[in-house]
Parts: C-alpha cells; structure tokens; sequence
C-alpha cells in the first residue's frame, strides 16, 4: 500500500498519523459512547422537531413554505460540488469533508422535499405529481410546468446524491463491521454488501464512483437552475428574469459551502477531528465562499441594472420595491449577509479563523434565507394590480415548521455521525503522506496508539 | 326642509318641474314620519297603548331616541312578526314570527304605476305564519277564507279582482288577469298624469338651512349599500362584501381624511388604519375603529349606522351600535353631528378587515411648487402607478386625446405580444364558440350586486372576519376601487376583476397536475378533484383572482381541526355551512369545493352548459340571451355584457367595438390575451368645481 509522494504537497491530515490511527479515530466515535458535546447537540436538535399552518394568503400564495425549500435545497449543493466536481478536478484536500457534506446534501434535500408536500393543499393527493400509468383517462401530468421539472430534478438528485454516498459509505463500513461483535457486526456486514477488501471490489467501486461522480457533475448546475424555472418561467416581474439560473446555482453553492462549515466546525470539535478537518480545509472551503458570495454579489447588482434598463415600470417597480418597500429589511439583510460579509475572507487570517468562519457561516445562511423570501415573498406581496397588494407575516405554525426541519437536519446529520465514519477512512487513507514526514520527519517516533 | 324647498324653487325657476323632475312615477319606497314615530313613543310613554304590534321594524336596535325601550316597557300586550329573535323582539311578550318573504304572497307598489306581485318560491320551512294572516286573524276579518289552503292567497287574489282589475281594459276575466299578472311579475299601470307647480306660499327660509359649523369635527352617519340601516345586516353574504368605498368588511369604521404634508400620506392626526378610538359626540361615547379614507372631506368623519348588534342572527358582535349617538332635531332623526371629539385609545383591532390595502392610482399633490402623484411619492417611484395599464381615464375634454393614446398603447402591446416564440393558438378560438365579456366602468357604479350574485350562484364560501383579515376571502368577482385625481378631493374608479381567462394564460402552464386548463371556448376551467394545491396558478396570476380554500370553509368534507377556524354564527357551535338550513343556499348546479384547491371565476360555466342545451333542444344556434352570467344580471346598471365573441351581432361584441380604442385588456402588453375587456373611464366632472 505505498503511496506516490508529491514533494510540493502540503500535508492534508495533521498528526502524523499512520493508516491504524486513522482507522482507530475515525471509527471510534460509531464504538464509543457518545462525547457530551455530542449529548448536548443531539438534544438541542431534538428539540426542534415540530408542525401545522400557514399565513400565506391570496396574493403571497408561497412564502415560507417555498422559501425554505429553496434554502435547503440550495444547502444540499455544497455536498454534490464537493463530492463529484472536485473529485474530476482532482481536489484531494476534499476527502477531509466530502462524506460529510455529502450526508448534509442527503438531509438538506430531505428537508427541502417536505416544503413543497407539507405546502400542498391536498397532501394526500401529492402522487398525482407523478406522471403514472392511471385509470383516471390516462391522465397525465402536465410537462409544461416546471413543478414537474422540480420533482424529476429533485428525486433524481436525491437518488443520485444517495448512491453515490453510500458507495463510498461501502469500505468503510466492512471496516466498522470487522471492529465490531454481536448484533452490529451483524447490522454493519448487512450494510457493507459483503465487502471485502479484494482487488475486484476496489476497482468495481472507483468506477462506479467515477460514474456516479460523472452524473453527478451536472445535477450541481442543473437542480438549482431548475429550481430557479419556478420562478424565471412565470410572467410575474422580479421573477420573470434570464438571470436566475446561474445566480441561482452561484447562491446555492455559497450557502452549501457556507452550511458545510458550520457542520464541519462543530463536527470537528465534537468528534474531536481537528486532525483531519484541518484549517486547511476551512481556508479552502472559504475561497469558494468569497468566489461565489462575489458572483452572487454581481447578480444582484446586475438585476437592478436590467430592471432600470428595461425601461419596463413592472420590472423596475418590482425592483425598487425590494430595495426601498415594506420589506426592505429583507433586502438590505441579504446584501449585508451576502456580499458585504463574505468580502472579509480575503483576509487570510480570517479565512483561517474557526471563530470567524463559524459566525460568518451563519450570518451567510441567513443571508441567504433573505436572498430567498425577497425573492419570492418581497415579489408576490406587490405586483401587477396594486389593489391586490398584501403583507405577509409567518405564523407561529410556519417558524415551527421551518425550525423543525432545521432540528431535522441537525438530528439526522449528528446520528449519522454516530453510526457511520464521518470522514471517508478509506479516501483518507490514500492522501497519507506515507514516505514522507510521517516516518523519517521529526516525529517518525512519535509513539504509535 | 329648507335645503329641500330651495331645490324645488331653482327646478321651477329652471323650468325642470314636470318636464325633467317628473312627479307621475315616484318611488314609494321609502317612506316615513320622524314625528309620527315620536308622538308614538310619547303616548305609549303615557301608557296610552295597550297593545302594539312590530312588524319588519326594529325600533329597540335603530330608534335614534333612547326612550324607546323604556316606553316600549309600558305597553302592555308587545307582539313581534319579525323573522329573526332580534333585539325588539327579545323585548316583547309575544313572537308570531312571519313568514320569510320568499314564503310569502303579496303585492306591493314600489314605484308608482308599478304593481306587483308577491309570490312564494319555497313552502314554509318553519312553523310561521303570513304576517298579513295574523293580522287578518286577529282582526276577526270577514275576508278571510279560513278554511282555505293559503288564506293570504285568496286574500290578495280578491283584492286584486276588486280593486286592480278595473283600472285595466287588457283582460276581460279577473282569471285572465291574475294568471298574467302573476306571470309576467309586475302589473303596470299608466300613472295618472300628475302635474305639480311650486307652491310660492313656501316661503323660502334661507336662515333654516344648515349652516357650516365651526366644530373641529363633523361626524356623518349613513346607510350602507349592503346592510342598509341594518335591516339586512345579518346576511354574512352582505356582511362580507366590501364596502365600496373603505372597502371592509364585517363592521363599520370611522372614515377620517386623509392628510398630504409633502411628504407623506397620513390620516387625520395621524391616526392609522385599524387603531380604536374612542369618539364623544352628542354628549356620549364609543369606540371603534378607524380607516383612512381618501375623499373624506377635511374636518369630518363618518360611520355607518346597521352595526353593533346584539341579537338577531351573525351580525350580533361586529362593528359598533352608533344610533344612541344621533338626534332628534325639530322632530327629525339628524344624521349628522357636529362638536365630535377623537380620543386615540392607544389599542388596535386585531381582526381589522380590509380587503384592499393601496388604494389609488395616482393621487396628485403639491410637493413644493411641483404637483406629483402624492401614492408615487411615498412609493419613491413617480410613474409607478400611473403608468400600469390598469385603468384609463379622461375628463370628456380631452376624450380625443385619450383615444390617440390608447391606439398607441394598442399598437405598442400588438407590437410586444407579436413577439412570442410560442404558438398562439388563435386558430382553435375563430371558429365555434368563444366566450368573453365586457365591463364598461363608466356604467359601473361599484354598488357590489355583481359579487353577491357570484356568491350565490357559484357557492362561494362565507369565511368570516378573522380569514378575511387574513386576506383568505374567497371571492371570484371583487370590486377593485381606485382613487385619482387630487389628493384631498379625489375621483373614483371602480373595476370589478375575476377572472380574465386569458387564452395564453399563465396559470395553465404552471400547473403540475393539469388541474388548471382551457376550453375549445375560451374558458379557463378548474377541475377541483384534480387540484392539489400548490398555488403556483395564483402566483403566476397577473391579476391575482385565483381563490385558494385555505380551510374547509363549506364543510365539504368536514375537518375536525378546522373546524373551530371556519366562520360560526354568533354563539354557534356547528360552522356556518355545516347548518342544514344554510345548506340550502348552496346552488345544486355548481360543485362545492373542499379544503386545499384553487377556485375561480368559471365564466358561470353551469349556465352556460344550461344556455346549449337549451338551444339544442330547440334546435337553433345559441343566443346570447340563452346565457346570463349571475354579475351580468345582477348589475343594475348593464355595465357587464357577456356573449359569443365570434357571433359579429352578440352585444359582447357590438359593445366592444362601439367603445373602439376605449375597449382595452388590462395588461394589454403582458401577452397572456384576456378574454375579458374593460373601457377606459370618462368622466364629465366640471374641473372648475373640483379644483
């Protein structure tokens, strides 16, 4: 298992650690009783499981509901770029993070998949969203609407992101599986397929994963533009826009990035993984930060200049309504959260600052969850027939909901924690250093565990 | 008197008396004697009454004199006929509740000339009787046939033979007469010719007349179009549409002006819309709550009197009673008072229910030595209204200049929309049937019988104060009511808005499930039990008409959770529709949707339906008289005209044209081709007396 060494690369896992001490960290949090930082996440999360309705009304018919399902499904990006276009750019310093955010994009996309149900006025009728063979004509759903779009381009993403996970997922737990005794070593070698270990098994595996990868690649740009046809397609102004596809896909990678380090810094601390999610990884997942919080950035300002250009008053009503309108709180929060914030990253001590990266990931998050009630909420509340205008205000039951799916997410991401490796053992493995500093540096005596 | 007297005076000095004022055909309407009320209240105060009888009257809640019920007391026999358990007839010793009026035969003059007869639609649901039989009955009358099936039927019938049948030469069997008479509804009567003269014994009292006070505040009370004086104020269909004017719901409001600093719109003394104040007047007080009102004059207010129930039916706890506030003044009820004060309360009400929250388009002010359109300015966006293609308006001098902006305006959409990528289907709508309407807002007075006639015939919910503060009224047809014009003094435009059934609609595409799509004729047409309510179509609506059942409002299919949210009846605990008794309205015709789908304007499409197949079966093209939507015959004033768009003679289309480049769509340049047509408003005001 001799590993090429790169001379000029930095080392990617801090430590020194030999592939038995990798093994022995990374599996130890599924074997061990829970740390109590895990203990007070766990239940702080739990604590925000809830549900029931809504203060949408006749003229803002999506708000919350809508809203956060843009939010989470923008989140889930983070996991796909990480995991497919930076595995084909051959970015190795992502397999500190990538099964993490990859489990993040498979919570966030279950989050987000519950918004459009939950906000249906039938749920129990939601199957006729599927375009099934039927006794009802056949009738079928409507190809036009780009609903439709969104569900094929959201089960799709979610089966892939999923596969493409749990593949990964496979070593690793024959891994657990040959630590473990009893009842989860029956569960565990259930879950691995039978892996073990052999030649055929590895190459079967990096090509499935370069495949999955490959499909993966495009779902990155092709969801959340979908997404943003929701609104690009439909004929109301501010919504009516050609820009909505890359600025959406821009503003989802930025908030995914952003969530991916608000998992990461607690992950870290409470798996005690400083050693392989190291400030590296922080200051790398920050340039991209800066990068798309600047696209996003240039977005905005583009919006306005067009709804000024267009010589069109809808549009340019429908702009300077965000900026200036009854909620212009929302506006200048997601300015200040989006632009303005991230532009501190380009201070290489900030960028390597846990602190600032942990509050900044929020800040941003929230800036993003502005991004998408202007859009939607600001739009709706005023547009064409100004006798039709309205005010929109969530109910308790709508805060409820969205804080619930925030518990969700966190409860789902931190039991994963527990029954999985967090970080790729068997990825890990192979970025070692292993003729390098780990045997003939200063600390080739260190003593082994 | 005085006020009246000198009107009568200019029409004589005018020459319009008996040529324009004609007295041959006048309305019997309403009629009534303040004083005759007052000498009643005396004497029975005297306990010169031994027994009166009410009847269709509710002087305990609407008598502006409080000595009413006090008197009332003294009488000692207090029989009431009234049909609901209201407040004057809580205060009797007996009910004999009459007939509902649907139950009911009669006849009645309305206006002069006009004879009609009362007939019943429906048997008595209840255990009532005619009031007109009681009376007879207790009369001992030798008139009535009490052995008959309907006494009250003979009865009338008898008089008419007596006392109708000889003023005519038409019919030679009182039979004959009375079979057609009933037939066609309404029996008229070629009035005597009546000439007046002005009686120069009058004396023109210049000094009576009301004089300008020089109070701070003058406080109105008037009727309102729905509830009148509040005889019909416990209809929730009334209840629940909006005032034409403030445009709320389910209570009366103080209407306070509304003020320009140069800066911002504000009400009087910067009260806000929704803050309860509490208003002295006439040496007492009350609280209610207040709405800025654009056109309010400076230094008045107004509140409508028919609220603040107590008993009676679902009206009982909204708005405020303001009859104990009124005087009576040289035997006359005065509806108005000067030397009001406003005392701001420091609360708001939670439930204020308004269904529209901008109210103008373009109101212009001084801002400096500049007019700008004052709305726009507090938007910060001159234009922003102005220039939507929403309403057109001129003054009739410069009609021509109108009619040169719309051609353009109606080039430059032809223009616009000719640039789609996209099919426009025009080819399937030319030939065949093709539904549209049109509403002439000159003609539209905004009186709201349009949209309780939607109501009624297309069952559309009740959905109570609370979920219409909520913004979830259910509504098909709505009233939109715009202000321009000046600030202080603005004009009125009123553009009843359903659906437009676009023929490139925006909701169609949307839709995931195909719940929502259009017709060979030009409907845009719902299918409930498709629907999974996404809401997506009301999004992508431009004109936001699409009604979403945020509750299960009719109890189609009865949510125990919803159920304390849907609208009750005052004190009741089963929701409104729930009620096998209100049940009843529902239209047979016309589905009733359940929670969770969208539902709008269908064009009546049942009456359509009805329309063809009447043709059919007569063999014969349809007419435009085979269909009727329920706004167009509702509308008193013809303002809405409805019809095959493809028949060159239907009025829907000679309308159209004759209105020219004044017959427009509303959001002419957004490509989504409405089937509905408006024409620009002309108004013929004298500036002068504006300005």
């Amino acid at each position: 298992m001799s590993h090429a060494v790169a001379p000029v690369r930095h080392i990617l896992i801090e430590g020194n650690k030999s592939y038995h001490n990798i093994t022995e960290d990374l599996v130890s949090p599924t074997e061990k009783s829970p740390t109590r930082e895990w203990v007070v996440a766990f239940t702080l999360s739990a604590a925000f499981l809830a549900i029931g309705e809504w203060g949408a009304n006749r003229t803002i018919n999506w708000a919350y509901d809508i809203t956060n399902f843009v939010w989470w499904i923008g989140i889930g990006h983070a996991g796909t770029l990480i995991s497919a276009i930076l595995l084909l750019f051959r970015q190795r310093w992502r397999t500190g993070v990538n099964r993490a955010a990859e489990a993040m994009t498979i919570f966030a996309v279950i989050c987000a998949g519950q918004f459009p149900i939950f906000h249906m006025g039938r749920v129990w009728l939601a199957f006729f969203i599927f375009p099934f063979p039927n006794t009802r004509g056949p009738l079928w759903t409507n190809f036009n609407s780009p609903l439709l779009w969104d569900v094929f381009a959201i089960s799709t993403y979610f089966s892939v992101s999923l596969l493409f996970w749990y593949t990964g997922l496979v070593p690793d737990l024959a891994t657990v599986r040959d630590r473990a005794t009893g009842f989860r070593r029956k569960m565990y070698e259930w879950a691995s397929f039978g892996w073990t270990g052999s030649a055929k098994h590895w190459q079967r595996w990096e090509a499935l994963s370069l495949v999955l990868a490959g499909i993966s690649t495009p779902l990155v740009l092709s969801v959340h533009t979908i997404v943003s046809f929701d609104f690009a397609t439909s004929v109301i102004p501010g919504w009516h826009t050609t820009i909505f596809p890359p600025y959406f896909v821009a503003g989802a990678i930025f908030s995914g990035f952003a969530m991916v380090q608000t998992l990461m810094i607690i992950t870290r601390k409470v798996l005690r993984l400083e050693e392989y999610i190291t400030l590296n990884h922080v200051e790398s997942m920050n340039k991209v930060i800066v990068l798309t919080g600047t696209i996003v950035g240039v977005a905005y300002l583009t919006e306005l200049f067009i709804a000024w250009y267009s010589g069109y008053i809808y549009e340019q009503f429908a702009f300077y309504n965000r900026v200036f309108g009854v909620y212009w709180w929302s506006y200048f929060g997601m300015m200040f959260c989006n632009v303005v914030s991230p532009q501190v990253f380009w201070s290489r001590k900030i960028r390597r600052s846990i602190w600032w990266t942990f509050f900044l990931s929020i800040v941003i998050n929230i800036g993003m969850w502005f991004e998408r009630f202007v859009i939607i909420a600001t739009t709706l509340a005023r547009d064409y027939l100004p006798s039709s205008w309205s005010y929109y205000r969530p109910t308790w039951v709508e805060i409820s909901i969205f804080a619930g799916t925030i518990g969700l997410f966190f409860v789902c991401y931190l039991i994963f924690t527990r029954v999985a490796p967090v970080v790729a053992i068997a990825e890990v493995k192979s970025i070692l250093k292993v003729a390098g500093d780990q045997y003939i540096g200063k600390n080739a005596n260190k003593k082994h565990h | 008197m005085a006020e009246q007297i000198i009107v009568n005076k200019i029409n004589d000095i005018l020459g319009n008396l008996n040529n324009t004022v004609a007295f041959n055909a006048v309305s019997n309407q309403r009629q009534g004697d303040d004083r005759k009320m007052e000498a009643l209240v005396a004497e029975m105060n005297n306990g010169q009454v031994a027994t009166a009888i009410v009847w269709g009257a509710n002087p305990a809640y609407d008598y502006s004199g409080a000595a009413f019920k006090a008197a009332f007391a003294k009488v000692a026999t207090r029989i009431s006929l009234n049909t609901t358990l209201d407040e004057t007839t809580l205060l009797c010793t007996h009910a004999a509740p009459a007939h509902h009026a649907l139950e009911s035969w009669g006849d009645a003059e309305p206006k002069q000339g006009h004879i009609s007869i009362i007939q019943p639609t429906i048997a008595p649901l209840f255990s009532t009787r005619q009031a007109e039989h009681s009376l007879l009955e207790w009369a001992d009358s030798a008139n009535l046939d009490r052995n008959s099936d309907q006494p009250y039927y003979q009865y009338v019938r008898a008089a008419w033979t007596s006392a109708v049948f000889n003023t005519q030469s038409r019919y030679s069997t009182p039979a004959a007469f009375w079979d057609m008479s009933l037939h066609d509804g309404v029996f008229e009567n070629a009035p005597s010719g009546r000439s007046v003269s002005f009686n120069s014994a009058a004396a023109v009292n210049t000094g009576a007349v009301s004089q300008p006070s020089s109070s701070e505040l003058e406080v109105s009370f008037y009727e309102t179009v729905n509830i009148g004086n509040g005889q019909y104020a416990h209809n929730p269909w009334l209840q629940e549409m909006p005032d034409p004017v403030n445009r709320t719901v389910w209570g009366n409001y103080l209407s306070v002006p509304v003020e320009w600093d140069g800066k911002d719109i504000k009400g009087w003394r910067n009260l806000e819309d929704g803050q309860i104040v509490e208003l002295e007047v006439n040496g007492q007080k009350i609280r209610c709550t207040v709405i800025r009102t654009f056109g309010q004059t400076p230094g008045t207010a107004s509140i409508a009197l028919g609220y603040g129930r107590e008993a009676g039916g679902c009206a009982a706890g909204y708005g405020v009673n303001v009859n104990p506030l009124l005087k009576n003044e040289g035997g006359f009820t005065q509806y108005y008072l000067t030397d009001a004060k406003v005392t701001p309360t420091g609360d708001v009400e939670k439930d204020f229910a308004c269904v529209q929250h901008h109210h103008t388009m373009g109101v212009q002010g001084k801002q400096g030595d500049k007019t700008v359109n004052v709305d726009e300015a507090v938007l910060a966006f001159q234009g922003s209204l102005t220039e939507r293609s929403i309403i057109f308006q001129t003054n009739v001098k410069d009609l021509d200049k109108l009619e040169t902006q719309m051609e353009e305006f109606h080039e430059h959409s032809g223009y616009l929309n000719s640039k789609t990528l996209y099919p426009t289907n025009e080819e399937y709508f030319g030939t065949g049937l093709k539904w549209g309407m049109y509403v002439d807002l000159n003609s539209c007075i905004g009186c709201g019988a349009c949209q309780v006639a939607c109501v009624s015939e297309n069952n559309v919910p009740v959905v109570g104060k609370n979920e219409v503060m909520r913004h979830h009224e259910m509504t098909w047809l709505r009233i939109d009511r715009y202000f321009y014009g000046d600030v202080e003094n603005p004009k009125v435009v009123y553009q009843p808005m359903m659906c437009q059934h676009c023929d490139n609609a925006p909701c169609e595409n949307v839709c995931p499930v195909n719940a929502t799509n259009h017709s060979m004729e030009g409907i845009n047409q719902m299918a409930y039990n498709r629907c999974i309510g996404t809401r997506y179509c009301a999004n992508n609506c431009p004109y936001k008409v699409r009604r979403f059942n945020w509750l299960d409002y009719t109890t189609a299919d009865l949510w125990p959770a919803n159920e304390e949210r849907v609208f009750h009846g005052a004190g009741d605990d089963t929701p409104f529709y729930a009620d096998n008794l209100v049940r009843m309205v529902l239209n047979p015709d016309v589905t009733v949707r359940t929670r969770g789908v969208i539902e709008k304007c269908s064009f009546c499409v049942q009456r359509i339906q009805e329309g063809k197949l009447t043709a059919k079966r007569e063999s014969r093209a349809i007419q435009d008289n085979d269909v009727r939507t329920a706004c167009q015959t509702a509308c008193p004033t013809g303002a809405i005209v409805f019809g095959n768009l493809n028949n060159p003679e239907s009025e829907v289309n000679k309308a159209q044209k004759n209105a020219g480049a004044l017959a427009y769509q509303v959001l002419e340049e957004i490509n989504v081709r409405p089937g509905v047509r408006y024409s620009a408003k002309v108004h013929n005001a004298n500036e002068e007396l504006f300005s």
